[in-house]
């Protein structure tokens, strides 16, 4: 990622190697061209965001979780489990009663 | 000028929680199963399914904290780590990342009479993954693997150590006297050869006097205290090869391999880990208020180190018999309930060492397993005690009890063993033995008097071990003036 200094702030700027990192991340094939797409969108969203900077946030916690919700808890107590022909119903391939998977390295 | 170097080790500890459900969903938490029965929508990661968290599991969470001297945090979350892995369906993996559940413990360990508190870094939540079968004999040769998901989203806790530990041993015993910890707070069954306890290690080393942490390499696959303490030593010696020849240590992970005795480059996946954490937004934030931490403070049983600690000060046995005697809490129990019965901590001690322990070892048996009980045992001292039976008795009653679980009286009684110390039932012995005897009987009266000790023998030898050998000396002496 680099940097660029606009109207005397810092503001972070894509580069088509972040994009193309973050596609291998994810296991996304990009072309060249949606390389330069992508980047040029995340640049202007970010760009976008900025404006939250404007926001006077001393005094408030950072948010965590936004709903309202904590300790939602169950008792320890056994449930229903699926039998193995409906656990494996959804996958193209199996063995062994076992999901069937590519090579993985 | 040749460098002195110094050892650095960090351990990162993983440990299932013994509940009766996985972390997130109700599928029981079992070892083994057929393949894919312990599943559900919630651990096969279907679209839709949402997860509920075990309350359970925050309990546990908070009195392995708490036994650990850590800091229970009163704000805590789950987050998603990111990678592509088909051992968990769900393409990540929640766990805890900058809010985990406990901070800033520490455990005091005991090595060559020196103790020393080990830092614990943070104790987080997590769930297990499912496991692998490669078709190949290792990963890299297989042409597909398949999943088996019974062990998706069995509870975890991780335990991070700070790099504190200066040798192989001191590791070991580490890992030694947690276990004990988790399983005296009985939120882990800590059974390495079932996976119900995992270590992995960090191991670097550096010029003595340096401040500064050398590479780091990481070790995995050690299944037992040993392959623990071996890998170090192995990795500690290896290291210091390298570096003496001028080489450098490059960021590794690498696998112990048990069979040849060394680590070896485990091969990974090329990208640096980059895990992408978020906050799950399918799971509340944990909100601890101290009342139930404290209630959870309050329920711990007496822990491993203070169990040893009153063994010695109180009871008077040495640091090592207690170390033993603590080391599992069934253990502890077992001594304790028998010390209850019969109030002599060192016999007992050493009955339980040497003959119980013995016996356990030799049948491969776990103390939950065996047949006899505390009560049993302190009976068989007391007889024993009473002059009924001798030593030697005693020991071959134990054996039968061990067997079959009965109680000592019934097999004393059943086997005839009851001690004869009547003079007139062993006076008979006794002038057969001197009878037969004349060359000992002699040396005896010329001044030999360790001949008066074979004389004892052959009379034991006469009454199948129960005449009372104290009786015995006494005729003898008194019939060879």
């Amino acid at each position: 990622m680099q940097y660029e200094i606009k109207d005397g702030e810092m503001i972070v700027k894509i580069t088509v190697k972040d994009v193309e990192k973050i596609a291998d991340l994810a296991k996304l094939e990009l072309s060249a061209e949606e390389g330069q797409g992508f980047t040029q969108d995340l640049q202007i969203r970010l760009e976008r965001l900025e404006v939250l900077k404007e926001v006077d946030t001393s005094g408030v916690e950072p948010l965590v979780y936004v709903l309202p919700a904590k300790n939602v808890l169950r008792e320890d107590r056994v449930g229903q489990c699926l039998v193995q022909e409906e656990a494996l119903a959804n996958t193209s391939e199996v063995e062994d009663g076992c999901f069937k998977v590519p090579r993985i390295v | 000028m040749r460098v002195e170097w110094e050892t650095v080790i960090g351990l990162e500890i993983h440990a299932e929680l013994k509940t009766k459900t996985k972390i997130f969903c109700s599928c029981p938490n079992e070892f083994g199963g057929k393949e894919n029965t312990h599943v559900c929508p919630v651990c096969l990661g279907l679209p839709g399914a949402l997860p509920v968290l075990n309350k359970q599991v925050v309990e546990y969470a908070v009195r392995a904290g708490v036994a650990l001297n850590c800091a229970i945090q009163s704000y805590s979350k789950f987050d998603r780590k990111n990678y592509f892995y088909p051992d968990l369906p769900t393409a990540y993996q929640i766990s805890q990342y900058d809010l985990p559940i406990c901070r800033n413990g520490y455990l005091e360990i005991e090595v060559n009479g020196e103790k020393k508190k080990i830092r614990i870094n943070r104790i987080h939540l997590e769930e297990d993954a499912g496991k692998l079968l490669h078709s190949g004999s290792s990963i890299t040769s297989s042409q597909y693997s398949l999943a088996d998901y019974n062990r998706a989203g069995v509870p975890l806790i991780e335990i991070v150590t700070e790099p504190d530990l200066s040798s192989a041993e001191e590791a070991r015993v580490f890992l030694e006297q947690l276990r004990a910890v988790l399983e005296y707070t009985e939120v882990s069954d800590v059974k390495m050869e079932e996976g119900s306890l995992r270590c992995d290690a960090n191991i670097s080393l550096r010029p003595v006097g340096s401040t500064k942490l050398g590479t780091k390499m990481e070790i995995k696959n050690m299944n037992s205290f040993r392959a623990l303490e071996r890998a170090l030593a192995y990795e500690i010696e290896r290291q210091q090869e390298v570096l003496e020849e001028g080489g450098k240590i490059v960021q590794e992970t690498r696998a112990w391999d048990e069979g040849k005795g060394m680590t070896a480059v485990m091969r990974s996946k090329e990208e640096a880990h980059d895990y992408r954490y978020f906050p799950d937004p399918d799971l509340a934030p944990i909100i601890l208020e101290p009342e139930w931490v404290e209630e959870i403070r309050a329920s711990l049983p007496e822990l491993p180190e203070a169990r040893k600690e009153r063994l010695v000060q109180e009871l008077g046995l040495s640091a090592y018999d207690a170390g033993v005697l603590t080391a599992s809490r069934a253990l502890a129990e077992f001594f304790d309930q028998t010390v209850a019965v019969y109030n002599a901590p060192k016999v007992v001690a050493n009955w339980i060492m040497v003959e119980y322990l013995g016996l356990l070892n030799a049948n491969n048996l776990e103390l939950e397993k065996s047949k006899i009980t505390p009560k049993q045992l302190a009976t068989l001292l007391i007889v024993q005690a009473e002059g009924k039976i001798s030593g030697k008795i005693a020991k071959k009653v134990f054996a039968e009890m061990f067997a079959t679980g009965k109680d000592p009286e019934k097999i004393i009684k059943e086997k005839g063993l009851v001690q004869i110390s009547d003079e007139g039932a062993l006076a008979a012995v006794v002038d057969k033995v001197i009878a037969a005897n004349p060359q000992s009987v002699e040396d005896y009266r010329g001044g030999k008097k360790k001949a008066l000790g074979y004389l004892v023998g052959q009379v034991m030898k006469e009454t199948k071990g129960q005449a009372n050998p104290g009786v015995v000396n006494k005729l003898l002496q008194e019939k060879l003036k």
